[in-house]
């Protein structure tokens, strides 16, 4: 059987931890090769990008055989996931590397308005948020980072989670209802 | 209560179980569910019905932020050449920063505009290299310039705008409570330069108040022109709902004209709309229509919304109300028609309407005519306003003229239609992409076009005539002469069968053609009658008289000694007709001034003094904006002139300011050369020899950067830094530019022959400067004898004399007198019947001198000499070949035992040499002669102190050989480039270079 199908069964199944790993440990270069890349040709990744990088990943293991086209639900949710530790990761290390740059700091003169959020850190808060989530509600959790993470559209949330359309669709109003609410704090 | 800090994660859960809910009920239902929740849930209700209460007004769907953009940027950030200082502001589509340029060359701060990464898409950098070279060019006192465009490191695109300290017009107008006539003042400013940049098919957009400012001393600044075009993306038509595509696209919607908000094509009238929002706004404090609220219902309203209504009555005040009531009225009325093509064509039409109500004229705005007949005959058949609007605004507005000669009524209107439904068939057929502004598909329409005429209009010659002419006129205008040449050919046939036509159309018709032909003949014969002509008609004929003058003489401005005549009257008749206002007196004036100068006789430093007031005048009241190209030239002539005419130094402040602003305005196109070669010419004359060099290896420098000006304009330019060179007394610096054009010259095709000609001639006769100023003097003469054989083969006495000038001191440097002295008589006879350039005058006796004194004969010597005692007006001060001519003198002198007046002479070349080349050749030679005018003159211990050499050194004492060696070892570029780096260059020029094509206008 592929061995990512199995990764993803077994973890399915019994919740095992040390599967749900591997498959992070096998997805997670190839996504972030692939969102590098992104990044380097445009300058950003949008949640488009996102979205075809996961599914360019489900191609080439699809074709490796390490995959089986049955539980393509499954990788997708558990690709979105892993899509978003890569970008997580990204963001912390370009924080990171920006405030090391200590001349960047320069005293802003007055009058100038507030300066909103960076963007970066806006991201980094809904991670954040969602991470609470899932302790509020890990089915939630899961539908928020499909969506945001991996872009995906409410039907192919509802195959992966098995879930119904208009479920994903109160789901996430609500998430981002409390989302906003998380940020906002 | 529970606040938002305290919420526990058990709270968490309780509060995603209450508003799943929650958001099950509706609305009415709410209240009640509420109640009858459980104490224990009631610290949370106020919390839930926030979110409830939000979550219902939101439409869209909330937006997160972008995954893994680009970061935003922070003060002290390094976009691109900038360096960020403060956030100026934000608006939908992007930030905006103060910023520095980072070398601090430039002292100039911008205003940095960052696209916000959501409104980036695939075809920015596309759209960034095609609309901005357009937008950089726009070039007025009132528009705010786009300086610069590109990407920053981080791939953030970014546009760097001049910086205006202002606030919007409408802070401006209230905080002095200005009167009506006042706004209304300030207002046609802003629809100046609105004008100016629709005339360059440059639409706005986006104006608003907030984008028209105004600086503390009333100086409108228009801020944004064009740039929200390339800031969005056009969705593709039909690939977007009308929602969509408003949502999507940031539009102001109080200012957006009913077309804009349907998401129709956007065009000249489009501004006019948002121009009179803001005019009433500006003048009754209100706008006209109430804001719709929700993108839905901006739609429904822009569909149904009939007429404005008058400012008059949204006045506040009855004196205000007074002052509008009328006229205004109907100005702003006619601005803000729901069809665009009732409102004003142009920018320029609504000014000159305000204009007309400030004097008390009556206003056009309620004219109808044949311009309204043919755009209703057009809008009734759905034209697409978009596709080539400005191609056939531009082309229409030409024909009024033949619209408006016919004076019956149903004349008009039948011309009108049959116009228009020719036009109409070229523009559905052409290409469907045709909703781009782009110049290229302006021009593939304006060839559609042309083509079309002949065929389909078979029965009305005196329509293909007019359509012709007016579609060869804006070729003309796009700087394209042939193929407006092949038009006009044709619509004079065609006038040949259309007597109706008015005389004045026809001349010029043929005085353009005379313009635009490549034939000599043709020239001949289309403007000498047609300039008869014009002269009989009189004052009505007045701008296409002095076209065709200026047309006829610029053909032939070449040895022609009354070619300043047609100038002259061109330029009276300008002042008279048109005033010194119009840009053709300039123009005229200009020409004028081009022709007079020096290498033309010495009387005309007499007119030239006569020419120069006139020309003062008419710059200081001409109506173009400073950096206009034709005000550049002119301004170039002029300083040009002043040097010509002894006033160095202000000529070369005005060269040097000219140079400033063209670099500033990023024109590195030939206002720019021609404006550093005057100044380099100036420099050289006022003795300013460094300072030269370095002008024209700026100059250089920058052709070397820009690859499309191509071989020819480095190969004229290369020619004047080596003559320059040379004229310094560095031949080893000149060599590689001569090793350029020899390359130049054997790259040429086959047909170049007179170029070709020409490049032999540079290259033979510096090659034997080069030769005898390196001490090469044999082959120096086997060069020099048989170029003079094959000029003289030629027939070409100027090349000749050329050669004669070195011919002298090559015959003298290998020992052949007796023919040294017959060449420089030679070269001298020459000289003096043509007139040749006083320098070259001073060279020539210089080099008789001495062949006098090498045969012994030093009162000959002397007495050439005295022939040029007095420098020519216009240099105060001396360059290498006048420090030879004293040197010569000195030594003649000095040979007479004339010690004591030998010694300033003398004193004068050594100064030269000290000062230009403390460590050449040129002083030990000078220093030789002067120390032993010197002693001879009893001043031993002075003459000590020079350290003079012991022997007399030669005339032309080379280089060590080592040195000569050394430099021929290394590649032309190499040597080109140490030349290039060795003379000091302007900063700001450099900076321009760095800069690169792209970033440069024409």
């Amino acid at each position: 059987m592929a061995e990512v199908t199995h990764l993803l069964e077994m973890a399915r199944e019994s919740g095992d931890r040390a599967a749900i790993d591997q498959v992070v440990a096998i997805l997670y270069p190839d996504l972030h090769r692939l969102a590098m890349a992104r990044l380097a040709r445009n300058g950003t990744i949008t949640q488009l990008d996102a979205t075809s990088i996961v599914h360019e990943t489900y191609e080439r293991l699809i074709r490796s055989g390490q995959l089986d086209a049955a539980c393509r639900g499954q990788f997708l949710a558990y690709a979105s996931q892993v899509m978003r530790s890569v970008i997580i990761d990204h963001v912390r290390k370009r924080r990171a590397e920006r405030r090391g740059g200590d001349a960047v700091q320069v005293t802003l003169s007055t009058g100038v308005m507030n300066q909103a959020a960076s963007d970066d850190s806006d991201v980094e808060r809904v991670n954040d948020a969602i991470e609470e989530l899932e302790a509020a509600d890990p089915r939630l959790k899961r539908v928020v980072e499909m969506r945001y993470f991996g872009g995906f559209e409410e039907r192919e949330i509802a195959e992966a989670l098995g879930l119904t359309e208009r479920t994903v669709r109160r789901d996430w109003k609500r998430a981002q209802l409390l989302l906003q609410v998380m940020i906002r704090r | 209560m529970k606040i938002l800090g305290e919420l526990s994660a058990s709270d968490w859960r309780r509060l995603n179980g209450l508003l799943e809910l929650a958001l099950e009920r509706s609305p009415d239902e709410l209240d009640a569910w509420f109640a009858q929740l459980v104490p224990a849930n009631a610290d949370l209700v106020p919390l839930l019905r926030r979110m409830i209460a939000e979550g219902m007004e939101r439409d869209a769907e909330l937006s997160l932020p972008p995954l893994g953009g680009p970061m935003q940027p922070l003060a002290g950030d390094l976009v691109g050449p900038y360096r960020l200082v403060r956030e100026l502001g934000r608006g939908g589509m992007a930030v905006v920063w103060l910023a520095d340029r980072i070398d601090g060359t430039l002292e100039r701060q911008v205003a940095l505009k960052i696209p916000s990464t959501e409104w980036t898409d695939q075809g920015l950098a596309e759209r960034i290299r095609s609309e901005c070279a357009v937008l950089a060019s726009l070039n007025h006192p009132n528009i705010a310039q786009l300086y610069d465009a590109g990407w920053s490191d981080s791939k953030a695109p970014y546009l760097a705008l001049e910086f205006v300290d202002g606030v919007s017009i409408g802070e401006y107008c209230s905080a002095r409570a200005l009167d009506v006539p006042a706004r209304v003042r300030l207002f046609i400013d802003v629809l100046r330069a609105v004008s100016y940049a629709h005339a360059r098919l440059v639409v706005h957009r986006d104006l608003k108040p907030a984008n028209v400012l105004v600086t503390h001393d009333g100086r409108v600044k228009l801020l944004d022109f064009g740039i929200a075009k390339v800031l969005s993306s056009e969705a593709s038509a039909g690939g977007e709902s009308e929602l969509t595509r408003v949502s999507g696209r940031p539009i102001t919607l109080a200012y957006a004209a009913p077309e804009q908000v349907l998401g129709k094509p956007v065009t000249t009238a489009t501004d006019i709309y948002a121009l009179g929002v803001m005019l009433c706004e500006l003048l009754t404090g209100q706008r006209p229509f109430r804001n719709a609220s929700g993108t839905r219902t901006a739609i429904e309203d822009a569909l149904e919304r009939g007429d404005a209504p008058l400012p008059s009555s949204l006045a506040d005040r009855p004196a205000v109300a007074r002052a509008l009531r009328g006229d205004l009225d109907m100005i702003v009325r006619k601005a803000l028609r729901k069809d665009p093509e009732q409102r004003f064509e142009t920018a320029a039409a609504f000014a000159d309407d305000l204009d007309r109500t400030l004097s008390g004229q009556p206003i056009r705005a309620q004219r109808g005519g044949s311009w309204y007949l043919l755009r209703r005959f057009v809008r009734r058949n759905r034209l697409p306003l978009g596709a080539g609007a400005g191609v056939i605004a531009a082309i229409v507005a030409g024909l009024c003229l033949a619209l408006v000669e016919s004076r019956r009524a149903e004349q008009q209107a039948e011309n009108a239609a049959a116009i228009g439904s020719f036009v109409l068939s070229v523009i559905q057929q052409a290409d469907p992409d045709a909703t781009q502004e782009t110049r290229a598909s302006d021009l593939a329409l304006l060839q559609t076009l042309a083509e079309r005429i002949g065929k389909d209009l078979p029965q009305r010659p005196d329509l293909r005539f007019s359509l012709r002419l007016a579609v060869a006129t804006a070729y003309r205008n796009r700087g394209e002469p042939a193929p407006a040449t092949t038009l006009l050919r044709a619509a004079l046939a065609d006038a040949h069968s259309a007597p109706q036509l008015a005389p004045l159309d026809v001349l010029r018709a043929r005085a353009l053609l005379g313009e635009t032909s490549d034939d000599d003949h043709e020239r001949t014969a289309m403007l000498d009658p047609t300039i008869v002509a014009l002269r009989a008609i009189g004052a009505p004929a007045a701008a296409v008289l002095v076209d065709a003058l200026i047309a006829r003489k610029r053909s032939d401005m070449i040895g022609d000694p009354n070619a300043d005549g047609d100038l002259r009257e061109a330029l009276a008749v300008a002042q008279a007709n048109l005033g010194l206002r119009d840009e053709r007196t300039l123009r005229a004036a200009d020409m004028l001034a081009n022709m007079l100068g020096p290498g033309v006789r010495e009387k005309n430093d007499e007119a030239l003094a006569v020419l120069e007031p006139v020309i003062r005048a008419v710059m200081a009241a001409h109506s173009l904006p400073p950096g206009n190209p034709t005000l550049l030239h002119a301004e170039s002539n002029y300083g040009r002139l002043l040097c010509v005419l002894g006033r160095t130094d202000e000529g070369l402040a005005l060269l040097d300011q000219v140079v400033a602003t063209a670099i500033e305005r990023h024109h590195d196109g030939k206002e720019l050369r021609s404006a550093m070669l005057y100044l380099a010419r100036g420099q050289k004359n006022a003795g300013q020899m460094n300072a030269a060099l370095g002008t024209l290896s700026s100059i250089y420098a920058l052709l070397a950067s820009r690859s499309p000006y191509g071989e020819r304009l480095r190969y004229f330019y290369g020619n004047d830094l080596s003559h320059a060179l040379l004229q310094a007394r560095r031949p080893l610096e000149a060599e590689p530019f001569v090793e350029e054009t020899r390359v130049f010259r054997n790259a040429l095709p086959a047909g170049e022959s007179k170029l070709r000609a020409e490049a032999e001639f540079q290259i033979g006769h510096r090659m034997l400067w080069i030769h005898l100023l390196l001490g090469e003097y044999e082959i120096a003469l086997r060069q020099g004898e048989s170029l003079v054989a094959q000029f003289q083969a030629d027939h070409n006495p100027y090349y000749e004399y050329v050669a004669d000038l070195f011919m002298g001191d090559i015959y003298l440097a290998n020992g052949r007198p007796a023919e040294a002295q017959a060449a420089a008589e030679a070269a001298l006879r020459y000289a003096l019947s043509s007139g040749q350039r006083a320098d070259d005058q001073a060279m020539i006796y210089a080099t008789l001198s001495r062949i006098f004194l090498a045969r012994g004969n030093a009162a000959q010597a002397l007495a050439i000499t005295d022939q040029q005692a007095d420098k020519p007006a216009g240099s105060a001060a001396i360059d290498a070949d006048l420090a030879d001519f004293h040197l010569a003198r000195g030594r003649a002198l000095l040979a007479l035992n004339r010690a004591a007046e030998a010694q300033k002479p003398l004193a004068q070349a050594y100064e030269f040499w000290r000062q230009f080349d403390a460590t050449g050749i040129g002083l030990r030679r000078v220093t030789y002669w002067y120390a032993q005018a010197l002693r001879a003159g009893g001043d031993a211990e002075r003459s000590r102190q020079l350290h003079p050499p012991d022997r007399p050194p030669g005339d032309f004492p080379p280089p060590a050989r080592g040195a000569i060696e050394a430099a021929r070892s290394l590649a032309p570029q190499a040597r080109i480039a140490a030349v290039l780096s060795r003379y000091p260059r302007r900063a700001d020029l450099d900076a321009l270079i760095a800069l690169g094509p792209a970033a440069a206008g024409h």
